[in-house]
């Protein structure tokens, strides 16, 4: 799951999804995406990794802990491993992790805003040693279903982890929150602390769980905790309207029915009023307004955790959230940070042969490249036997000079030996025997930043016919090592040659 | 230069010996034009390097001014041409027109503050020539790899929090840092806020900012698309190798390219109709559109007047 912000929404009115602006096009549905290209895995998608016991770790997966803090796995490093498949999930090595919080803040007005900070960052070395688990995102949630008035959303994946079967016993003690003044609850300094010693499970609807309501319905405002005597007064009514886009927290669970029920405390004043009911303010004197206040007994299909609404949207702050600081900032800055997006910084050379070599992508390659065959579309290169330079950039691999800043192939044509590959009327096939990953850094040239590099593919190509073999080098400019360069340089060859994967034969 | 004082005895020797002083201590007082010197710091400038700042100002070398010979010639004098490209006109019509601001003389490289190159990429390709194979290189330091920090068999759902080993990296990166890296490996021509136009008619496509699985940030395309004409202004919002994302403005197309047709309609754009300033470090978000062009079909406006010979995008 990912979101998507179309870009001229950062300036002008707003630019950050809010329940608000969510139907007004700053949040567009993935289709609107166009397809990645014929064959390469759109960035993101679902990469994982495995261990040998059966453990999937696949990037996007998350476990929960207290007050929705989660940890998320944001990278793996693999092993190579000679059994695997093309389509197999490499054996895991270590994980890179990502540990988020979230806090209940206030806005300068004083209405209340969840907000989601990236706190810990880095690696859980050799997690097949370990005994971690995690669980793959399995909702999907489809909040452009509308009904006018509420986000809706629906299960692809059917009820919930929670609905289907019991939820787990969280080990920790539940917080009783009765009472208290859940705006004066702000984190404390050994809220982190604590996280140390929590356990981390995929049940993300738990006791101290923040959640957005995704469904307006009513709602039985919640009993005391022995159920004998009702905590409700004979003035306050037994059930609630309860609009969709306010946020709570979960207090405890309250039952179990065909799905889990959650006595949840409701944030007041956590969501913009719908437009109809601003317009009934008016008539406030008129019509008694129903507040809504206190804790209230929620299904879980009326109810989201509020990360995975942070991750549909694509941002870390709830609506109230979008006039204070980092988010103030961020709207502020409109399209300035598209550069760091766009073109990030690309990794030191030191940096990028390290991870290069965490993750054997050097033998990936080899892997990958040697045995594939490139079968010339045009014999009429061959008899030009000069050095063949292809562009990523040019129009149907028309030839073009060696440009430092471009993604280009050389194919040293112009080192056939005589043969008689002319008289031959078949086509042409080179195959991959060797492949190289090597670092290009020219000398003497004042053009180019010094820290400037390239990463060579260099392969070495056998004719089907006697002439020697012929050198093939790939550039690519201040790339990461990594197994798509690959691909990439398939792409730029395939103007030329048809590519054609490994004869089975060979071994 | 050969000095031959007591090579060849007599007046002779002396006249050949004081004339070859005397152009040597005039070569060392005389600055002479030069296409190309030499600075204290190794580096080397040629006439005809170009620096770009922001919005397409424009710095040129036009002259220099070297001491020695013509292989190792020493900076002595660096003339420099600068430009600005100003706006004209309303949000909703408006033109570009270049500005001079007069040539200088530098007194050497000392007082050059920015980096003059030359635009081309071009270069000499040569297999197996400065390039190393990974596996020749020396591994980093293995000291950095945490590994070893903790027994892994202990870790588990209950202490995850504790089993992840920060990195030595802060969360927030260096942004200066950032900035740096991403100037310099720009073509120089194309840096944010420059001014382009579309060379010829070009289908381009809208693009969105999606978040993945990971919390890492891209930028996409998507399937909406749209004409841009050929001469519409524009100003770059980010760029990389081949490919740039840039803000076009509606209402602002090169007159040689076109003009809008409506009379009602040029009228308005004229008189230029409210709008509101936003913050903004580009011109401004009027009847502007984002889209991801290759970089191939726009043209940084210097160039158009370079040579059209003409310092407006209007007459």
């Amino acid at each position: 799951m990912a979101s998507l912000i179309l870009i001229g929404s950062l300036f002008g009115s707003g630019g950050l999804p809010t329940l608000v602006c969510v139907f007004a096009c700053v949040v567009v549905a993935p289709s609107q995406v166009l397809a990645q290209s014929a064959g390469r895995e759109p960035a993101g998608a679902q990469r994982a990794c495995t261990c040998s016991d059966g453990r999937r770790f696949a990037i996007g997966a998350s476990m929960f802990g207290k007050n929705s803090a989660r940890i998320l796995i944001t990278g793996f490093h693999s092993k190579p491993s000679p059994s695997a498949g093309d389509n197999d999930s490499p054996p895991c090595s270590d994980l890179l992790a990502l540990g988020q919080i979230v806090q209940l803040m206030q806005a300068p007005d004083g209405r209340p805003f969840l907000k989601r900070d990236n706190f810990k960052r880095g690696t859980i070395s050799r997690i097949c040693d370990t005994q971690i688990t995690f669980i793959e995102p399995k909702k999907s949630y489809d909040f452009f279903a509308d009904d006018g008035s509420a986000l809706i959303l629906s299960d692809d994946a059917g009820p919930q982890a929670a609905a289907s079967t019991p939820p787990v016993e969280d080990i920790e003690q539940p917080v009783d929150l009765t009472g208290q003044d859940l705006l004066q609850l702000l984190p404390e300094k050994n809220a982190i602390g604590e996280l140390r010693d929590t356990p981390f499970n995929e049940q993300d609807l738990k006791n101290g769980a923040y959640i957005i309501i995704r469904k307006r319905s009513k709602a039985r405002v919640a009993e005391s905790d022995d159920d004998s005597a009702p905590n409700v007064s004979q003035n306050r009514p037994r059930e609630v309207t309860v609009p969709a886009g306010m946020l709570g927290r979960i207090e405890k669970r309250a039952s179990f029915q065909s799905e889990a029920f959650w006595t949840t405390e409701i944030l007041p004043d956590s969501a913009p009023r719908p437009f109809w009911s601003s317009l009934l303010l008016v008539a406030k004197t008129l019509v008694k307004q129903q507040e809504i206040f206190g804790k209230v007994v929620l299904p879980s299909s009326h109810i989201v955790e509020i990360n995975h609404f942070f991750d549909q949207y694509g941002t870390d702050w709830t609506y109230f959230g979008d006039s204070t600081g980092e988010a103030a900032s961020e709207q502020s800055s409109g399209t300035t940070r598209l550069p760091e997006i766009y073109s990030p910084s690309p990794l030191p050379l030191e940096k990028n042969v390290a991870e290069a070599r965490k993750r054997h992508a050097t033998e990936g390659i080899e892997k990958a490249a040697v045995g594939l065959r490139l079968v010339l579309k045009d014999r009429e290169l061959l008899a030009k036997r000069t050095m063949l330079v292809l562009d990523e950039a040019a129009a149907s691999g028309a030839e073009t000079a060696p440009n430092l800043f471009r993604r280009q192939c050389f194919i040293g044509f112009d080192r056939l030996k005589d043969s008689q590959w002319e008289k031959s009327t078949r086509p042409h096939t080179l195959r991959i025997t060797d492949a190289d990953v090597k670092i290009f850094q020219p000398k003497d040239n004042e053009q180019i930043p010094s820290d400037f590099y390239a990463i060579d593919l260099q392969f070495t190509l056998q004719p089907d016919f006697d002439a020697g073999s012929i050198p093939l080098v790939c550039r690519f400019p201040l790339a990461s090592i990594e197994l798509e360069l690959v691909d990439s340089a398939a792409h730029i060859l395939s103007s030329k040659f048809e590519i054609r994967p490994r004869d089975r034969s060979e071994p | 230069m050969i000095l031959s004082i007591g090579f060849r005895p007599g007046l002779v020797s002396l006249m050949w010996s004081t004339l070859a002083l005397g152009a040597l201590s005039a070569n060392k007082a005389l600055a002479l034009d030069t296409a190309r010197c030499t600075c204290a710091d190794g580096s080397s400038v040629e006439t005809g390097g170009i620096s770009y700042s922001l919005e397409s100002d424009r710095k040129k070398i036009t002259r220099l001014e070297g001491t020695g010979n013509a292989l190792d010639s020493r900076c002595k004098g660096i003339w420099v041409h600068s430009t600005r490209i100003d706006t004209r006109g309303t949000p909703y019509r408006f033109f570009l027109q270049r500005k001079t601001l007069g040539e200088r003389r530098l007194s050497g490289c000392e007082d050059l503050d920015e980096k003059f190159v030359k635009r081309s990429k071009i270069y000499n390709f040569v297999f197996d020539s400065d390039s190393t194979s990974i596996r020749e290189m020396q591994p980093a330091d293995p000291q950095k790899t945490p590994h070893l920090e903790a027994d892994p068999k202990a870790n588990s759902n209950q202490n995850m929090w504790n089993a992840i080993i920060v990195d030595d990296e802060p969360l927030i990166s260096d942004e200066e840092d950032e900035k740096r890296s991403r100037a310099e490996f720009r073509h120089e021509e194309f840096k944010r806020t420059s001014w382009v136009f579309a060379r010829r008619d070009i289908r381009a496509r809208h693009l969105g900012i999606r978040r993945d699985p990971d919390q890492s940030r891209h930028i996409v395309p998507m399937k909406k698309s749209r004409v841009v004409e050929a001469g519409q202004l524009g100003q770059i919002e980010a760029a990389r190798m081949d490919r740039a994302i840039v803000r076009f403005y509606d209402g602002s197309r090169i007159e040689t390219f076109g003009r809008a047709k409506n009379v009602f309609r040029r009228w308005y754009d004229e008189t230029g109709g409210p709008y509101r300033e936003v913050k903004d470090d580009l011109y401004t978000p009027v009847r502007a559109y984002i889209v991801e062009v290759a970089l191939d079909d726009i043209i940084e406006i210097n160039d158009y007047f370079d040579q059209r010979k003409t310092d407006r995008t209007r007459q």
